[in-house]
């Protein structure tokens, strides 16, 4: 009986030091749109495990809310949102999870926001975001800002590896400094050039990058582009030396055709969102994106 | 009766206002109205083979936090001369155990899949046969199987994308039973199996169950079971097509004057789907059948076509059904409804 007994105490012990020895959990992170997903996974490191709810190829402005989204959030940490109006699906996601513990980030904070309605917003105005144009991550100086989001959360959340997150921003800081020179150099020949975009999701692009949009193929925001207002862009295409237009993937083709078959302007389909939470996504999406610029553009001066 | 439901509305909305003033926020206020031109020949109908015009209810919805743990809802339904509170509920959303959610007030029951949803938000325009408890008489109730009742649920993560959710209602009852003569308690449960298929499907599959007493004198009860599936297929990112269907079987003891015991055992379905494309159009066809609630032996169908636009997503939209309905005892009808549907307010997330 002793000798079991002593087997046993054994077998409990040599558990507890097996599981003391394990790496601590990660912390689980959820975020609305890919971009932030991969943000965290930069700053977060082996410390951090990211899942993102909307896809590089979801209108962010309309995510059907499906209940394994709130499953997914119900065990996470942290929630990303994405703020300024953009994602309110987010919270219908984290109150559906009946998660108590989650602490949800609005990554905008400390965002210069364009594109700020002034008077009276209402719907006469089309589907406005009343506090600003909230896609603020396709500037890459607003990356570092949501970077800074992430690891205050995290360092409050881990303090323990406080000092890995700060060192991973600074990384991170560097990182995306060193490539928006580079990107900026090799769209110089297109610097000061007039595009025209489909909705309003490429104004911080062009503000970081030195285009200047004239026009886009909605006539409101969310509203479908009319003949009339079509018949002006073609005017505006060719009074402007229009470059090109830049498409999301989710609106109709038949707009920006209708315009290409008219005038000859390119057309780029451009994903606002990057394809996925890996810690390189973030700028891999800027670098297809100047990418596809460069190469079909062929640097045609404005 | 007007009367009543009108201060019951003001005494809502001063309630809801003061609370605005006392610091906090006002509510969500929002408002759908819609306008349905009708054409049928339907000779049962209260205008056969003349077009008719009308303004259809009218939604006033307020909603809001009350704490964070707990929000409140009320959807008043005005039409042209009744104003009926539809729905008044409150909902714990965070703080219980086990993530649990209790809900309590009168509200569209979750029983499959349309019937929790408002009519307006269906794409063909009006409730089908089959799910409105005044035709088919599967389902409890007079337009909607609505009932005050309290529920607790709960949402289980599996693995991956599977969740289930699991929620159980205790019902007033007064659904199953047109005249309220004493408490006859009836229940609900439902469970709903949530997946996504190869990451771009997300399909769910639902069982119903709710049982209550449908003649209060007599003590004898309607048990009514509910399979549904629905899934929506993504075949570009301007393209998607929804599928949906609803399978409904019903056991109801009756106990007529003489004390004659009989049974009623039924069944029906719909099926439709939704076919979207270029984000502002979609078009779909519905089709339903179901055992007569006049004659169980004899079965009515009905096919629906029906076309959508939608000027900026639900805010403003008109939509275009056609429905063939073909009762086995009767003459089969036609029927066309245009409905031009607006709503102003916040915008709320599409939940799946």
């Amino acid at each position: 009986m002793l000798a079991q007994l002593k087997v046993v105490s054994a077998a409990i012990l040599a558990f507890i030091l097996l599981a003391a020895g394990q790496a601590p959990a990660a912390i689980r992170i959820v975020a609305a749109l890919p971009d932030l997903g991969s943000i965290a996974s930069y700053i977060g490191g082996g410390n951090v495990e990211v899942s993102a709810i909307a896809k590089a190829s979801s209108n962010p402005h309309s995510i059907e809310v499906f209940p394994s989204y709130m499953a997914k959030v119900s065990t996470a940490a942290v929630y990303l949102k994405c703020g300024l109006g953009l994602d309110q699906w987010s919270d219908a996601i984290i109150d559906g999870s009946r998660n108590n513990r989650i602490v949800a980030v609005d990554c905008s904070n400390g965002v210069s926001v364009l594109e700020k309605p002034t008077g009276k917003v209402d719907a006469s105005l089309g589907d406005v975001h009343p506090f600003g144009n909230p896609h603020y991550w396709l500037n890459p100086e607003n990356g570092i800002i949501i970077a800074q989001n992430i690891m205050a959360e995290l360092q409050k959340i881990d303090p323990a590896n406080a000092a890995s997150y700060s060192a991973r921003l600074e990384q991170f800081k560097k990182e995306c400094l060193d490539k928006t020179t580079a990107w900026k150099e090799k769209l110089k020949s297109l610097h000061g050039a007039k595009i025209i975009t489909y909705h309003s999701s490429w104004a911080y692009f062009a503000e970081a990058f030195g285009f200047s949009i004239v026009a886009k193929v909605e006539p409101y925001p969310g509203i479908p582009p009319t003949g009339n207002h079509l018949a002006d862009l073609v005017g505006v295409i060719q009074k402007e030396n229009v470059a090109f237009i830049i498409q999301e993937p989710y609106f109709s083709d038949d707009a920006p055709r209708f315009l290409n078959r008219q005038t000859g302007v390119k057309v780029f389909k451009c994903a606002p969102s990057c394809s996925d939470v890996t810690p390189s996504s973030y700028f891999d999406h800027f670098e297809a994106i100047i990418k596809q610029l460069t190469t079909a553009a062929g640097g045609k001066q404005p | 009766m007007i009367e009543k439901t009108s201060r019951a509305m003001a005494l809502i909305i001063a309630s809801l206002l003061s609370y605005a003033c006392g610091g906090v926020t006002n509510p969500d206020i929002s408002a759908i109205g819609q306008v349905i031109g009708k054409y049928t020949d339907d000779t049962s109908s209260a205008f056969p083979k003349k077009p008719t015009l009308e303004l259809g209810e009218v939604e006033l919805m307020l909603d809001a936090a009350l704490n964070p743990y707990l929000t409140g809802a009320f959807v008043l339904s005005l039409g042209t001369k009744s104003i009926e509170i539809e729905e008044a509920y409150a909902s714990v959303i965070r703080g219980l155990p086990l993530n649990l959610g209790l809900k309590a007030g009168k509200y569209r029951l979750g029983f499959g899949r349309l019937n929790p949803a408002h009519p307006h938000a269906y794409p063909f325009i009006s409730t089908p046969h089959v799910m409105d408890p005044g035709i088919a008489r599967l389902l409890p109730g007079d337009e909607s199987f609505n009932d005050v009742a309290v529920q607790a649920s709960t949402l289980i993560p599996v693995v991956g994308s599977w969740a289930i959710s699991v929620s159980g209602d205790l019902l007033q009852g007064d659904s199953f039973h047109p005249d309220t003569v004493t408490a006859n308690f009836g229940g609900l449960g439902r469970i709903v199996n949530s997946f996504v298929v190869a990451d771009i499907v997300p399909s769910e599959i639902g069982f119903s169950l709710t049982q209550g007493t449908n003649d209060p004198r007599q003590g004898t009860k309607s048990l009514v079971a509910g399979a549904d599936i629905k899934t929506k297929l993504a075949l570009s990112p301007v393209v998607n097509t929804i599928v949906q269907g609803e399978l409904i079987y019903k056991n109801a003891g009756h106990r007529d004057s003489l004390g004659i015991y009989s049974t009623e055992n039924r069944m029906g379905f719909y099926a439709f789907t939704d076919f979207r494309f270029q984000a502002h159009y979609n078009a779909g066809i519905l089709y339903e059948q179901y055992q007569s609630p006049d004659n169980a032996a004899q079965t009515d169908r009905g096919i629906k076509p029906f076309v959508g636009f939608a000027v900026l997503e639900e805010s403003t939209l008109v939509r275009l059904a056609y429905e063939y309905f073909m009762p086995q005892a009767g003459k089969a009808s036609n029927t066309v409804e245009l409905q031009f549907l607006f709503s102003m307010g916040p915008h709320k997330a599409h939940l799946f």
